[in-house]
């Protein structure tokens, strides 16, 4: 009885080393593309080809279906992921759920010649790839990255003057801020507290970080610290902030802030009352960030920005 | 005034499991067909049946198909089924109905390891295994490393194993929410890969999964017979001629085997491991020489249908099938409990 259980963990042993043996077969054989006639390198470093022009595109991703739509390339979008709300042609546009949790089948269904998604979505690209549909992977982290990623987005659809376009009248927007703040003292630049709705803060590399300095502020997380900081109480009040920005989707009230730090804490934001809210979707890598830009601007400087 | 004839009585419970067997194992090819017809995207049967036999379709409607459906509903299968019957090994091991699959910290372990890969980048391989390699080779590592935690003069009590895999299993949790805290945006990433989910099932993951989880059904199904006398105290066993150490570390392996292939594909799938056992147990008692093929069929089953339903139900999104197995199985459960009140089944 033994002797055949032996024999039997033999073979046992056999199949498992036929599965490694296949498994590194399968491992090495790479991914089939498509044939297309143009080629766009995006931010993995990969040449990704896709036909000249795409005319069915699916966007995973809320800042990329809004940089479609700016430059006008909305009529070659057929799919959007649930996150991409804005602008309103973007609901009347497929849905095909979470680019985290997605059920490649409502992609398939689409038929789609080109995905544009965001680097770190590592499964859903490859499983998109797997299936031979060219996928175009950004990963834009402040505002000039979002100014390349959308003329790149315009050369990708036949749109690059639109974009070319948007980048310009973006860029004059910054200039239009950046240039009244030329010679403000650094010693008199207002300190600023950034709040995200998950009720983390921002540090170097985030965009709203970058949005903060640009603007003439300085965060005080602004050194030293990982990108999405979990923020400290003391620290905050040591700090002394001048002006808090928490994104208008936190669930937090003004209120709630007034009460986390303390009245008479002697806080600069809670003691004026310069609390403000922001739409989160503007301090995204779209073209609408120029926007929050400015917002920002006017609450560190209100008397230099009406 | 003579009994009844044990010949006979062995006769007749054989025949009766081989009809269990072979009507569990209809129930599952019936399954697979009727759960390629279910989806988001409507496809009729008859189409169906011509892509399956290679005749002519739209191409978006043979990828679904073929290279979306298939895969998912083959590795859901292999997923439900290695839980399954990992978890009845367990259970028989370690003589505890609460042990599960993942008693020993391997989906602790698995889960480190993906997020080695998911969040920092790290991996032994590149391209699509990345993470599942990461996943088994650190749930693996675990087994090892709680193993020779246990180990005692040469002896390995099951007690001690169950404590160090709980311990280890604590100290991986806490590396794995470190690495959440460092996570940025790759943070929802990792936590949907350990809510367990079949959304990204591939045939190269069915075919890197499906030796495995042969091998390691094989290994732990030659043992059931052995398994039923070690439920007895492993003193006696050795009594009885049983070489416990083998068998010991045999299921050991086999069921770290099958659950790590499981896990490294599709995360970490909780309570199919720990009811379906269980269930099973109160339908055809607990002998494991039926129990354990049993469990694994039904595993099998369940695993397809649940998936089938967390893929559907919230159309176009996607519910992570382990909300549906909890929902579904321990309402269940619990009303065959209370069904069978005076059976012994442990």
């Amino acid at each position: 009885m033994a002797s055949k259980k032996f024999v039997a963990l033999a073979v046992v042993t056999v199949v498992i080393l036929a599965g490694i043996v296949g498994a590194v077969i399968i491992l090495s054989t790479g991914n089939q593309n498509t044939a297309g006639d143009l080629v766009i390198m995006d931010d993995r470093g990969q040449n990704v080809t896709i036909p000249k022009y795409p005319q069915r595109i699916i966007s995973l991703g809320t800042s990329f279906t809004e940089i479609l739509f700016a430059i006008g390339a909305d009529h070659q979008v057929v799919g959007v992921d649930k996150t991409s709300t804005y602008p309103s042609g973007a609901l009347s546009k497929a849905n095909v759920g979470s680019f985290y949790t997605l059920n490649a089948e409502n992609v398939t269904i689409l038929e789609p010649d080109c995905v544009i998604t965001w680097t770190f979505a590592t499964n859903t690209i490859s499983t998109l790839e797997g299936l031979g549909i060219p996928v175009i992977a950004y990963n834009p982290t402040s505002i000039s990255d979002t100014m390349r990623v959308i003329e790149s987005i315009g050369n990708a659809t036949g749109k690059s003057s639109a974009a070319v376009n948007l980048v310009n009248q973006m860029q004059d927007k910054v200039e239009a801020v950046t240039s009244k703040l030329s010679g403000i003292n650094p010693e008199m630049k207002p300190k600023a507290y950034f709040e995200l709705r998950n009720g983390k803060t921002v540090g170097p590399g985030a965009l709203a970080d970058e949005l903060i300095s640009l603007a003439g502020g300085i965060n005080i997380y602004g050194s030293n610290a990982s990108k999405y900081p979990q923020p400290s109480t003391e620290f905050i009040v040591a700090s002394n902030p001048d002006v808090i920005i928490v994104e208008n989707q936190s669930s937090k009230t003004n209120d709630d802030f007034v009460e986390w730090i303390g009245i008479g804490s002697g806080v600069n934001a809670v003691d004026q009352g310069k609390i403000y809210r922001i739409n989160g979707a503007l301090v995204t890598a779209c073209p609408r960030v120029v926007d929050a830009l400015e917002m920002f601007a006017q609450w560190f400087y209100p008397e230099l920005f009406t | 005034m003579e009994g009844p004839d044990i010949g006979v009585l062995h006769t007749k419970k054989l025949s009766l499991w081989l009809l269990i067997i072979t009507v569990l194992i209809l129930a599952l090819l019936v399954t697979v067909i009727l759960a390629l017809m279910i989806g988001p995207v409507s496809i009729s049967f008859g189409e169906i049946l011509t892509i399956l036999f290679g005749g002519d379709a739209s191409i978006s409607h043979k990828t679904i198909i073929l290279n979306i459906r298939l895969p998912r509903i083959l590795l859901g299968g292999l997923v439900g089924a290695s839980l399954a019957i990992a978890g009845a090994a367990m259970q028989g091991l370690f003589r505890n109905p609460m042990a599960s699959p993942y008693v020993l910290g391997i989906s602790s372990g698995a889960a480190f390891g993906a997020s080695l890969s998911i969040v920092l980048g790290f991996s032994i391989v590149t391209g699509q295994f990345a993470t599942p390699v990461m996943a088994f080779a650190f749930a693996f590592m675990t087994l090892f490393l709680v193993y020779s935690i246990a180990k005692a003069d040469g002896r390995v009590p099951v007690d001690t194993l169950l404590l160090a895999g709980i311990a280890i299993a604590a100290f991986f949790t806490a590396l794995v929410s470190f690495t959440k805290y460092l996570a940025g945006e790759k943070l929802s990433a990792i936590v949907f890969w350990m809510m367990g989910g079949l959304w990204d099932s591939r045939w190269t993951f069915f075919a890197f999964a499906l030796p495995m989880v042969v091998a390691g059904t094989a290994m732990i199904l030659i043992f059931s017979r052995d398994l039923n006398v070690m439920m007895i105290g492993e003193d006696h066993a050795v009594n009885l001629g049983v070489n416990v150490p083998l068998v010991r570390n045999t299921i050991l392996v086999a069921s770290s085997l099958v659950t790590a292939a499981a896990v490294s594909v599709s995360g970490v799938i909780g309570f199919v491991g720990l009811i379906v056992p269980h269930i099973m147990r109160l339908f055809v008692g607990p002998d494991n020489r039926i129990l354990l093929p049993a469990s694994c069929l039904v595993g099998a089953i369940f695993m397809i249908w649940t998936d089938r339903i967390a893929g559907t139900i919230v159309s176009p999104e996607e519910l992570p099938v382990g909300i549906i197995t909890a929902l579904l199985g321990a309402p269940f459960f619990l009303y065959l409990l209370k069904r069978r009140k005076g059976v012994t089944g442990w």
